[in-house]
């Protein structure tokens, strides 16, 4: 059996390298996860780090201590003239500001000044720059505050019996973890993404190319043609996983990732103990499309299947992402979930805990099998010919 | 030699084949006619034990079919209908694949190889892949990949299917040549002429059940026809 199974394997790996198709969503699946990550984190970066100060002011000369301040705090300021429409100007502008007729006398009487800060919340740049200007013009107004407290001889702290101070405990490393965690669910479904159509390819394509029945009457145990498919749909798994961390660890270094206050490095070392963390997912990814596919009469409807079938394994680990749970032990004996949970540990630079690790993948494998046999149990019936 | 003895197998409601029997014996053609959905196929895939049979039974070489379907099917040699090549892979590595399905080592590939390509005369298709070949050109690829491990019993479930008339005629000289080299050889087919010019035996189905067998000659005496296609016609719509 063996030998057959070798055979089978063989067969199917020189077909599958073959196939453009298959290659092509090996490859392309693989790539995308890091790519995405990469142009988010520049993106997001670039959005946060751009520090540009520039409010278009009406009626300036009405405010000067207040434009002054701004100025001294780094503001470009842009003059607005008095008939402008500032409902129309904020389209070209992030943040205008509006004293009111009376600002400089009702500051000078001590009485609240109003001035009026136009932003438009459905710019994402407006409501920045809207928040800058707002936080300048409280920090001069919290000044004024303090002046006016001396020169009544009260102390300024009086007006602030409480200071919260905030400690932050996250590592650089948890604070990494926490912003690839996205990461994560790239590297589950390369898994899948990588041996999907092969696994179409070695049993609804054989169905639909009509070379089943010539296989099916061959001496073979159904047992080694089920396991000669799976394991090359498993390595397929695996170059899919490991295409998608070799992305990761070229792509995310390039990502200005220091700017976010976090600082990942990813080591060829880190990146192979990721590899053998995720590795044995492979089996059950390859085992439980290739039972979905032997079900399928044509490449399509199998293709239906499986896309469907991708988000039923992800589901647990979507939802603990989601909720923001906090990981137990009992996740780790969630197939998929168990891996996700490894790879979150790994991301966080914690070696791994070799009872975790071992759980998790006895367990995918043993998820594995049980897809496996189910197969060769629909291989060996007589449902396997319908529609031949 | 394949016999096979008052099969019957039904699928939900439809009784596909009710009680079919037919001896095949070695170093004769053996021909399977009958009308579409007679029961042709499901017979034949009884004989190949890719179904069980509700009741009867299939002998290869005296062995059970249903019992021991590895030990028949290694005396077995199938061409299915519409071949079911692999397109991306060559025909070298069809012949290699199969034959390690059937266990032969390096040495025994390698001669198996060799025997059928100059039988089929196919050295010039050999590293070629089956993508772009035409019909006739993958029935050969077909018929080598049964041959390979040189089976007793060949069973062809309609081979000259989309074939061209060369195609056709070499197919029938290599048909009568393993004849003679004493294999068992059962076909299916729908095509009169062919029938009549090769088989030395005929098994008509209609229905499920086998409504006359005989030689082509005998067939035509026993209904007073002198076209084998008219006894045929006759076979089938009398019991009807």
């Amino acid at each position: 059996m063996i030998r057959q199974l070798w055979a089978v394997a063989l067969k199917e790996f020189i077909d599958a390298r073959r196939d453009p198709r298959s290659i092509m969503t090996l490859v392309g699946y693989s790539l995308m996860g890091p790519v995405i990550m990469l142009a988010a984190f520049t993106a997001l970066v670039e959005n946060q780090t751009r520090n540009e100060k520039q409010v278009a002011v009406q009626h300036l000369e009405r405010a000067p201590g207040l434009t002054a301040h701004l100025q001294e705090h780094g503001f470009e300021l842009e003059a607005l003239g008095p008939d402008v429409d500032v409902t129309e100007a904020i389209a070209n502008h992030d943040a205008i500001l509006r004293p009111a007729n009376d600002f400089t006398a009702m500051l000078r009487a001590g009485r609240p000044a109003q001035v009026e800060l136009v932003l438009n919340t459905s710019k994402p740049s407006s409501q920045a720059m809207a928040r800058r200007v707002e936080q300048a013009v409280n920090a001069w107004s919290g000044e004024l505050a303090s002046l006016r407290m001396m020169a009544m001889g009260v102390a300024p702290q009086a007006a602030q019996p409480i200071q919260v101070q905030k400690r932050d405990v996250a590592s650089r490393a948890d604070r990494a973890a926490l912003v690839l965690s996205g990461f994560q669910v790239f590297v589950l479904i390369a898994a899948f993404f990588g041996s999907m159509h092969v696994c179409i390819d070695a049993t609804a394509g054989e169905r639909e190319r009509r070379s089943l029945e010539a296989l099916l009457v061959q001496p073979v145990s159904a047992f080694g043609l089920v396991v000669g498919k799976w394991l090359v749909a498993a390595c397929y798994g695996l170059f899919g996983v490991a295409l998608t961390l070799t992305a990761m660890g070229v792509l995310l270094p390039m990502a200005p990732l220091g700017e976010l206050g976090i600082s990942y490095q990813p080591t060829p070392l880190s990146i192979l103990t990721m590899f053998v963390l995720i590795a044995p997912l492979a089996l059950l990814a390859a085992g439980l499309q290739m039972l979905a596919a032997s079900y399928a009469k044509s490449f399509k409807e199998a293709q239906t299947y499986l896309s469907l079938l991708m988000f039923v394994p992800m589901v647990p680990a979507m939802a603990v992402s989601f909720l923001q749970l906090d990981s137990e032990p009992w996740m780790f004996a969630v197939p998929v979930l168990g891996q996700q949970q490894l790879l979150g540990e790994a991301l966080r630079e914690v070696s791994p805990d070799p009872i975790a690790f071992l759980t998790a993948s006895v367990i995918v494998v043993l998820a594995g099998l049980a897809c496996v046999l189910a197969t060769t149990r629909l291989y060996a019936s007589e449902r396997m010919l319908r529609g031949l | 030699m394949i016999h096979a003895e008052q099969l019957a197998k039904r699928f939900g409601k439809v009784q596909a084949v009710q009680d079919v029997s037919f001896e095949a014996p070695d170093g004769a053609i053996t021909g399977l006619l009958g009308p579409n959905g007679a029961g042709k196929t499901t017979a034949m895939r009884c004989v190949e034990g890719l179904l069980k049979p509700d009741t009867g039974h299939v002998t290869i070489d005296d062995i059970r079919v249903a019992r021991q379907p590895r030990a028949a099917r290694r005396r077995l040699g199938v061409l299915p209908d519409q071949f079911g090549l692999y397109s991306r892979l060559t025909t070298r590595e069809h012949l290699a694949y199969f034959g390690r399905l059937h266990g032969l080592d390096r040495q025994a590939l390698n001669a198996a190889i060799d025997s059928v390509v100059s039988q089929l005369h196919i050295d010039d298709l050999l590293d070629r892949r089956v993508e772009g070949f035409s019909a006739g050109e993958r029935m050969k690829v077909g018929l080598a990949r049964a041959l390979l491990h040189s089976p007793q019993n060949l069973v062809l479930d309609e081979p000259t299917r989309g074939l061209d008339v060369m195609s056709t005629r070499s197919l029938r000289d290599l048909l009568r040549s393993l004849r003679t080299a004493g294999r068992c050889i059962v076909f299916s087919s729908h095509v009169m002429q062919e029938v009549e010019e090769l088989c030395d035996h005929l098994v008509i189905v209609g229905d499920g059940v086998v409504k006359a067998a005989g030689s082509p000659a005998e067939l035509c005496r026993q209904t007073g026809h002198t076209r084998l296609e008219d006894a045929f016609v006759q076979l089938i719509e009398a019991a009807a």
